[in-house]
């Protein structure tokens, strides 16, 4: 592998970067990893479709199953041209029956279900490890950009939905009635009267689904390969001393800085570089020390400024301790990004909308819980009545009357006799009827709202199956005809009349719970 | 105050029993439906028109012809059509070669009930015709003003169904009409009986309205059109009527409310209603229990409530608990 024939720049990127590179590399190639996809699979798809024809969903499975043997093709290509080596399509054809076969078994059965094959594929592929060096290997590489690599491949199963569906709204937009309606029975597979050919056009359409988007899908994750080695190799730290080597070669007087140079940044190398062509000559030991120390002194490097400011106790103390661990990991060889750097990795992404969704599930369960609550209060039988009693506290006046108890005097019947003497006739009848109103709603519970008309009253008083006796409830009749002559057709009743109205009212209604 | 009677109680008494005859007679024929026969009759009483509405084969024309015998009075039918012209409705004048002069010919609309079968599948012209004469109870024919025996009642039914090439009628004329009755299936009990009673010793199934005695005549329809005229509403209960309409105005659910002539139809039927429950006075429990016929019609729901799919009877009884009977 040589770094410096790379035919992309090479830097440390964002992963969304990296994956945009490995779709950029999709696009430059297209025709080559196009062409020899279709040769792979086309007749693949087809044998498939054949051999199942009257299994489509099957064919659908197993074809979807075998993916991850496609995907070699592409990643051949691709991992030679981004190295200079743009193969020829007669090559990469060729190449076909070696890339399949290598570990054909276990990518198709314990792996199947990776949920970051694109990223993993680079490590046998290329890489060629196999067993315990091939699991170390992935989680080295997957400790930072695993996350990433997750993102994409959902972002890919999302695309291959967003086109599957397209196509089908293309063929409903566009088909005549009798092949929409075919395809409509094919979708729901146990159709009595499916059409032969519908399944495999469904299947046609998946097929392209995967043309399009399994090619962006290996090319993102071997995108996403390659920068996380260019971050743990340093490589583009390598190519720029590869490019300073060759400029010291040819002028001299130049030398020993960079030499110097040189020497003091290896040792923040993290991992070993392939190989390093340029040597330090021409400096001992001591000069090379006063040089660095020269180097050291000037603004650049040796400028030191105080600043003086406030600080929260607290904070120095979770800080101190955020040190601690940031330490500790520094200790640890494996882990090596910056938190700025995973702050913008998918795996941060991923967390925070998961940690979103989780508070969205909570709230909605919570809201679930308190609509189950109030349905069962307003419609259970106990529910309703409890609401009864809950209703019993609102009403201090209704009609336009005061109806609580206050109201009223101790002795309703003597009061309303006492008015019927003083000639005020229709007051009287009124203070009766809001007595019993006033007890029927707070003694008895009894939900009165201000539109019920006499006649509601009686159908509800009724209809309550309340503590009232039939006696009570005759009164109440009684009461309400005589209140309804007197107010509404301005006949008053007899003295007598009033007077048994007023006596029996205490025995019917007279005690207030 | 109140808008006092002038009958003596004794005279609504009579007025009263009279009306529950009427209703017994009526029910002999029509089985069940009995809110919509004492709706009809309520509008009958209170001199008013009335929009039935309900799919076919539910009885109305049996309706209508039982309520005319009820009192011996006439009956005619028009099926409305697309081309229906207004001089098949109230008549037209016609050259007489013998005697050489222009002779009069009376349309359908000269009778004591009249039944506009389907009244929204005529076109507007002729609809207008015979809102007219609902309106102005006379018909001009030649420049002559002819006047229709009284009482005349017009029941106009529409179907809910089959929309399509109907004229939907206009809501100023849906105005003219006291009462909109909705008619609905009867229940099992009720249907069982009806079957039985129409296929029972009869020939087909044409409508047999020969059990019903005739009641009183129309003379004494016009009496007592007059009697439920008089009857004593209180002002609280015409404030309560108009409290009703009016707040139909500003009910978040109803684009357009009703206008004054809802709250005239309310004490007019309240009235019919209060002789028909036996009463000499109106009540709010009256008003209250015609209130959703009266103004069904006369209001406009808000888009949004229609495509709910809500009905203004479940807007109108949600508008009525809301609205404070009236007390002392």
């Amino acid at each position: 592998m040589q770094i410096d024939k790379m035919s992309a720049r090479v830097r440390p990127r964002k992963p969304m970067e990296a994956i945009d590179l490995g779709f950029m590399m999709v696009q430059q190639w297209w025709k080559k990893i196009a062409l020899s996809w279709l040769i792979l699979t086309l007749p693949i798809f087809i044998i498939i479709n054949v051999i199942l024809i009257d299994h489509e969903v099957w064919a659908a499975i197993l074809f979807w199953w075998l993916k991850p043997l496609y995907d070699r093709v592409p990643l051949h290509i691709i991992s030679r041209a981004l190295f200079g080596n743009v193969e020829s399509l007669k090559n990469i054809l060729k190449a076909i029956p070696g890339l399949i076969f290598p570990h054909m078994i276990k990518m198709l059965t314990i792996l199947r279900l990776d949920p970051t094959r694109s990223f993993n594929l680079p490590v046998w592929q290329l890489e060629k490890l196999t067993g315990g060096a091939r699991a170390q290997r992935s989680n080295v590489l997957k400790k930072l950009s695993g996350g990433s690599a997750f993102g994409l491949t959902f972002l890919c199963i999302l695309m291959e939905l967003i086109f599957f569906f397209s196509i089908l709204g293309l063929v409903y937009m566009f088909a005549p009635e009798y092949y929409t309606d075919a395809v409509s029975t094919a979708l729901w597979p146990g159709e009595a009267n499916n059409v032969w050919w519908a399944g495999m056009l469904i299947n046609f359409f998946i097929y392209i689904t995967y043309f399009i988007v399994e090619p962006f899908y290996v090319a993102g994750g071997f995108a996403l390969y390659i920068n996380r080695r260019t971050q743990l190799e340093g490589w583009d730290i390598e190519i720029a001393f590869r490019q300073l080597a060759q400029r010291i070669r040819k002028p001299k007087s130049y030398s020993s800085v960079a030499a110097v140079l040189l020497a003091c940044t290896i040792g923040f190398i993290f991992s070993p570089i392939e190989k390093v062509n340029a040597e330090p000559e021409g400096l001992s030991n001591a000069e090379a020390k006063q040089a660095i120390k020269e180097i050291m002194e000037k603004d650049e490097f040796g400028k030191e400024k105080t600043v003086v400011r406030w600080r929260s106790k607290d904070k120095d103390k979770k800080k101190e301790e955020k040190k601690d661990e940031k330490e500790e990991k520094k200790a640890d060889p494996k882990v090596k990004k910056s938190d700025k750097e995973s702050s913008t990795d998918f795996g941060w992404l991923s967390l925070g909308l998961g940690s979103i969704g989780e508070v969205i599930l909570w709230v909605a369960a919570f809201a679930l819980i308190v609509l189950a609550i109030i349905f069962y209060l307003r419609w259970s039988p106990a529910g309703i009545q409890k609401s009864q009693k809950i209703n019993k506290k609102i009403p201090k006046s209704l009609f336009g009357l005061e109806i609580t108890p206050e109201s009223l005097p101790d002795d309703v019947g003597q009061a309303a006799m006492d008015l019927w003497n003083k000639n005020d006739p229709l007051v009287a009848l009124s203070l009766l009827y809001r007595g019993v109103l006033t007890t029927l709603v707070h003694r008895d519970g009894i939900n009165l709202r201000g539109s019920a008309t006499e006649g509601d009253c009686i159908r509800i008083v009724i209809n309550h199956g309340s503590k009232l006796n039939a006696d009570s409830v005759a009164y109440f009749r009684q009461l309400t005809t005589t209140w309804q002559l007197a107010a509404y057709a301005h006949r008053l009743p007899d003295t007598g009349v009033m007077k048994d109205l007023s006596q029996r009212w205490v025995q019917h209604f007279g005690a207030q719970s | 105050m109140s808008i006092a009677s002038g009958v003596s109680s004794e005279h609504i008494h009579a007025a009263s029993q009279t009306v529950v005859k009427l209703r017994d007679e009526i029910s002999k024929a029509v089985v069940g439906q009995s809110s919509v026969i004492d709706q009809v009759i309520i509008a009958l009483l209170a001199s008013g028109h009335v929009l039935i509405e309900g799919v076919p084969g539910l009885g109305k024309t049996l309706l209508v012809r039982a309520m005319a015998k009820t009192f011996n009075g006439t009956f005619s039918r028009i099926q409305f059509t697309p081309d229906l012209m207004p001089s098949d409705v109230t008549g037209h004048a016609m050259y007489d070669l013998k005697s050489e002069s222009f002779k009069i010919r009376k349309g359908p609309v000269f009778t004591n009930l009249l039944l506009a079968d389907e009244i929204n599948r005529a076109p507007a012209k002729t609809q207008a015709a015979l809102l007219e004469v609902m309106q102005e109870q006379q018909v001009t024919i030649e420049g002559k003003p002819l006047k229709l025996d009284p009482p005349f009642m017009t029941l106009a039914t529409q179907n809910p169904i089959e929309q399509e090439g109907t004229y939907p009628l206009p809501e100023a004329q849906l105005d003219r009409f006291l009462l909109k009755i909705m008619i609905d299936y009867p229940d099992t009990n009720e249907e069982y009986q009806l079957v039985h009673n129409v296929t029972s010793n009869s020939i087909g199934d044409a409508i047999n309205v020969d059990d019903i005695q005739p009641v009183v005549n129309a003379e004494h329809i016009i009496n007592l059109q007059k009697v439920t005229a008089e009857l004593t509403v209180d002002s609280r209960v015409s404030e309560y009527a108009v409290n009703i309409v009016r707040q139909t105005r500003n009910w978040p659910g109803i684009s357009i409310g009703a206008g004054p002539r809802g709250g005239i139809a309310l004490l007019r039927a309240g009235r019919a209603a209060a002789l028909l429950h036996g009463n000499d006075f109106v009540t709010p429990d009256d008003i209250k229990s015609i209130a959703i016929a009266g103004l069904r019609h006369r209001i406009v729901l808000s888009p949004e409530m229609e495509i709910e799919g809500q009905t203004p009877d479940t807007i109108l009884q949600n508008l009525l608990d809301s609205v404070d009977a009236p007390r002392i």
